[in-house]
């Protein structure tokens, strides 16, 4: 039965993604009023670029066609090119950007996880109390603070101002140092902008779960678990905060997969980091849109992957979801 | 002494409510791969009848499917198999909107009085609303049956204007009676109306529920899990095991000397509140667990469980049939289980 | 007289509410004998489970503020330490909780959580203290005990869950057990098999029992004495057999006539009390009862006496005297008088 379903969650990411890319598709190329053709070619395209570009697309044949040859472009052949970027390879072009965000996003993903758990147990911990009240506070402001400004001051200070004290001269100078070129420059480089990108989500996931634990003390279960006469600690630990990960990991697969999708663009823009966020930036203001479509079914997929894992993940945390 | 009427009166007349053959199969764990899932069903093949003006009572433990069955009576939802006839018509196989009109004839109170009278509107709304969807009155008319309604169940007129969260349990009770009231249905399924009260208030209600089926005919299918209640109140009963049946019959025979090994072992489970020298019964210890509706045993359903089970048991599934005294017992054995 | 296991004196205990504190329990006293079965009946609003936890510190210190004292074993529980507590609870005195499927972590199988009771008082191993688990599983008549301690709480049936519980309930051998409503979420074949467990390890562990219920059926098949309580006090006390044959409140007159009898004749009307039990904070001063009582007279607005006699009491005006006369004119209304 396992197996039926890891088949049938298979068969419906499948069918997500077909809807998505078929979406997207239909908005680029099926919007009555504009030549497709023109926007592919960018602005200020020569006559025998328009004439090429619909011959390479198929745009004289019907839409079905139309899909298909994008589709192949993307998947089997990676010869989609960018014109407006003259000639980028879009595929080999996010397959190099992935490996940036994906620095960026898992870097800062630790660093949220272990933040978001210790203020998480520490407010609830002391719930009511001095820590809570200042942990909540903090909290709400990480959570306030926007991740371009944050950024911004972060450089300012790090690499203007405050450059050369002791606390700030290590800070690298802005951009993408690879992991397997420098181990200590990729880490110097990435260290800041890690901290950036995970404060806001240190605040967001220490209230949540401070509120899940909270409520959950309320549980029947966890008065039996006292009156078995286990230590304060062991309740909270193995109890109550047992109970409160499964929307804690729910929420931590959702945002993460949006993130590595393209989803942290402010702050590799900001921070120079070419990741597959600032490709996507990039091709917005130009309205490139072969970049538009490949960057959107990669974001997609690693979306419908990340919820198809959180779902994957409820039958380990909760057992009452798993059928017998 | 009581004044519920004798049973045989009722058994020349034509039924109210005649049940033939009802099923109900929920289908679970169904993936996308044709043929998975399994099926549990709640309800096999019922059949009874309830004669008009009678209180019939239904016992049952979990996973018998008596809120099933009360739930399939009034359409709440679809009927797998059978036939439900209300007054001579079928109305198993109506659809939403031909069932419209006959919604009317049958109304129902629930376990929960505070789950089922919505917080948000006011008594007076709560009770007028059938009688506005059924076009039954005008305005006027309207207000004189709220007025009617609150007298029958004993509360102020004042009380119209106040939200069901202002009142005690056994009140919302008896707000959720007078709103089943409201249409003079002509059948009504209780289901479970005692049990979420508080023990004291309880007997208030069974006795308003008393006076009631007395002042007004009424012919009621009371649901409950307490075997006590339903003798007070049931003219005929029937007990439930595992979607079937077992026994069903005059309240008193029954209770007296029951036929099926299961209702004589319901019976002497049931804690009796008196000193121990007055305690007459000996208790009759089931062995093992209610088994899961969605893997019944094989023949009779009970033997599993029965002290008395033979060999024909466990092969051969005994149909419902008809005792010298009136009863229908679903054994091979009835009366076999004898206790001093 | 030898000293009692747990004895209770002037309790009370009040909640935090929106305009002050609400009093809950109001000024108990009880005692639970070595070896004895002591029934507390009561319905909402009695505050028999507050008063029953507050024994293990399991109320919210926040919000809750509990006077008077309690001692068992001769010392005092009720202003213990933490640490105190903790080694008393699951050891000493230990918990049935109502809902066997809400009292349960739905996350851990059930052999993990017997487990857990094991290894928090004894030092015992982690296989050592699984196989005492299964063992423990065997005793309260599970037929398959391996089995069952490696699956989790919603995978069993309701009977088999609260066996379970009893189990936990069990694995340090307290000397108390305190078991809250154990049989009402269950059937009532499962129940009869649930207190017939109760009364054997009664028997075999020589622990004593308190159990909360409001069922006099449950009361006359496992007490051997009885509190009754409503809104927050005791109303009465005594033996299973002095309630049943001659009960003095008359609330308790209420409770016992108003339950449709299984045999014999069946009555026109059944015996009730009219309205509700009040909520806490909107208890009448005086008797607390005289709202809802057919029997009450002048007196009663005033707080009624303890009557008192040999091993029982009842917190009423009406007397000897005037008892009999009391409970057999009851009143048919559904709604007290103001």
């Amino acid at each position: 039965m396992m197996l039926a379903a890891l088949v049938q969650r298979l068969a419906q990411m499948l069918f997500v993604m077909f809807g998505i890319s078929v979406l997207v598709f239909l908005i680029f190329f099926a919007t009555p009023g504009s030549d497709p053709a023109a926007r592919i070619a960018g602005k200020n395209a020569a006559p025998e670029t328009l004439v090429a570009v619909r011959h390479d697309f198929g745009l004289d044949q019907p839409l079905p066609v139309q899909y298909a040859v994008m589709m192949k472009k993307l998947f089997v052949t990676h010869d989609l090119v960018s014109f407006v970027n003259r000639g980028l390879k879009v595929v080999p072009a996010i397959i190099e950007a992935a490996p940036v965000t994906l620095s960026l996003v898992f870097g800062a993903a630790v660093f949220w996880l272990i933040g978001g758990l210790a203020v998480g147990i520490l407010a609830a911990a002391w719930r009511d109390g001095f820590v809570d009240r200042i942990l909540m506070i903090l909290s709400l402001t990480g959570v306030a603070i926007p991740v371009f400004w944050l950024g911004e001051m972060t450089n300012l200070l790090s690499q203007n101002r405050l450059h050369d004290t002791l606390l700030f001269s290590w800070v690298p100078a802005l951009g993408y140092v690879s992991l397997h070129a420098d181990p200590t420059g990729w880490f110097k480089a990435l260290l800041l902008p890690w901290l950036t990108l995970s404060l806001g989500f240190i605040g967001i996931y220490g209230r949540v779960l401070r509120a899940n634990i909270v409520e959950t003390y309320q549980e029947d279960f966890i008065r039996t678990a006292r009156a078995k006469g286990i230590s304060e600690t062991r309740v909270l630990l193995r109890h109550a905060l047992r109970m409160s990960l499964v929307p804690f990991v729910t929420m931590f697969g959702l945002d993460f997969g949006a993130l590595v999708g393209g989803g942290a663009l402010v702050t590799e823009v900001i921070f120079g980091l070419n990741g597959v966020g600032k490709l996507t930036y990039d091709s917005l203001q130009s309205l490139d849109l072969p970049v538009i479509m490949a960057s959107v079914m990669y974001a997609s997929f690693f979306v419908v992957l990340a919820n198809a894992i959180v779902d994957m993940t409820y039958a380990v945390l909760d057992p009452r979801t798993r059928s017998h | 002494m009581t004044a519920i009427q004798a049973p045989s009166a009722f058994q020349d007349t034509r039924p109210l409510l005649r049940v033939d053959g009802l099923s109900k199969t929920f289908m679970v764990g169904r993936t996308f791969i044709p043929g998975s899932g399994q099926a549990v069903r709640a309800v096999d093949a019922v059949s009874f009848d309830v004669f008009p003006g009678e209180t019939l009572g239904l016992v049952g433990e979990s996973g018998c499917g008596k809120s099933t069955l009360g739930r399939s009576l009034m359409r709440l939802h679809d009927v797998s198999a059978g036939r439900i006839e209300l007054d001579g018509i079928d109305i198993a196989r109506l659809s939403p909107r031909q069932l419209r009109p006959y919604r009317r004839h049958m109304q129902m109170i629930f376990q929960d009085p505070a789950a089922s009278l919505n917080p948000r509107r006011r008594v007076g709304d709560l009770l007028a609303e059938p009688l506005r969807v059924h076009r039954i009155a005008d305005r006027a008319g309207i207000a004189r049956r709220l007025r009617e309604l609150m007298d029958i169940v004993s509360l102020p007129a004042s009380f119209l204007d106040r939200y069901p969260h202002e009142f005690s349990g056994g009140q919302r009770q008896r707000i959720g009676i007078a709103r089943a009231l409201a249409l003079e249905p002509k059948l009504i399924v209780a289901d479970e109306p005692v049990s979420a009260l508080d023990v004291s208030v309880q007997a208030q209600i069974v006795n308003l529920l008393s006076d009631l089926r007395r002042q007004l005919q009424l012919t009621t299918l009371f649901i409950a899990h307490d075997l006590s209640v339903v003798r007070q109140v049931s003219e005929r009963t029937a007990v439930m095991y595992l979607g079937s049946i077992v026994e069903i019959g005059q309240t008193d025979l029954l209770f007296r000397r029951p036929a099926h090994p299961y209702t004589q072992a319901l019976l002497s489970a049931i804690p009796v509140p008196r000193l121990a020298a007055n305690r007459k019964r000996e208790r009759i210890l089931l062995k093992g667990e209610i088994p899961s509706p969605a893997n019944p045993p094989s023949g009779c359903r009970f033997h599993p469980r029965c002290p008395v089970s033979h060999e024909r048991c466990r092969t051969e599934r005994p149909a419902l049939t008809q005792l010298a005294d009136g009863r229908k017992v679903a054994c091979h054995f009835p009366f076999s289980l004898q206790t001093t | 007289m030898p000293t009692p296991l747990l004895d209770v004196q002037g309790l009370s205990i009040s909640f935090a509410g929106r305009n002050g504190p609400i009093k809950v329990i109001e000024d108990l006293c009880f005692q639970v004998n070595e070896q004895e079965t002591l029934c507390i009946v009561g319905e909402s609003g009695s505050g028999k489970t507050v008063a029953l936890l507050s024994m293990l510190g399991l109320l919210d210190p926040l919000s809750s503020r509990v006077e008077g004292s309690a001692s068992f074993k001769g010392a005092n529980i009720l202003g213990a330490s933490q640490e105190t507590l903790r080694q008393i609870r699951g050891r000493e005195i230990a918990l049935i909780s109502q809902d066997p499927m809400t009292a349960m972590i739905p996350v851990r199988t059930v052999g993990w959580q017997i487990v857990e009771q094991i290894q928090a008082h004894n030092g015992l191993s982690r296989r050592a203290a699984w196989n005492r688990a299964i063992e423990l599983l065997g005793e309260v008549g599970i037929a398959n005990p391996r089995m069952i301690a490696g699956q989790f709480p919603h995978q069993l049936s309701g009977g088999m869950r609260q066996r379970a519980m009893i189990a936990m309930a069990l694995s340090c051998n307290p000397s108390l057990l305190i078991a809250d409503e154990p049989t009402t979420a269950l059937d009532v074949t499962v129940q009869a098999q649930v207190l017939d467990l109760l009364r054997r390890l009664r028997r075999d562990f020589g622990s004593s029992i308190v159990l909360i219920t409001h069922d006099m059926g449950v009361v006359a098949e496992m007490a051997d004495r009885v509190l009754v309580m409503y809104a927050g006090r005791i109303v009465e006390h005594g033996s299973c057999d002095a309630i049943f044959a001659d009960a003095w409140h008359p609330y308790t007159w209420g409770l016992l006539d108003s339950i449709p009898p299984l045999d014999g004749p069946r009555p026109d009307r059944l015996v009730s009390i009219p309205g509700s039990p009040p909520q806490p904070d909107k208890r009448p001063p005086g008797c607390v009862f005289a709202p809802r009582c057919h029997a009450r007279i002048a007196a009663c607005a005033e707080p009624p006496p303890r009557q008192l006699a040999d091993g029982r009491d009842a917190l009423c005006v009406i007397d000897y005297a005037n008892r009999h006369a009391g409970r057999s004119h009851p009143v048919h209304t559904m709604d007290q008088s103001a």
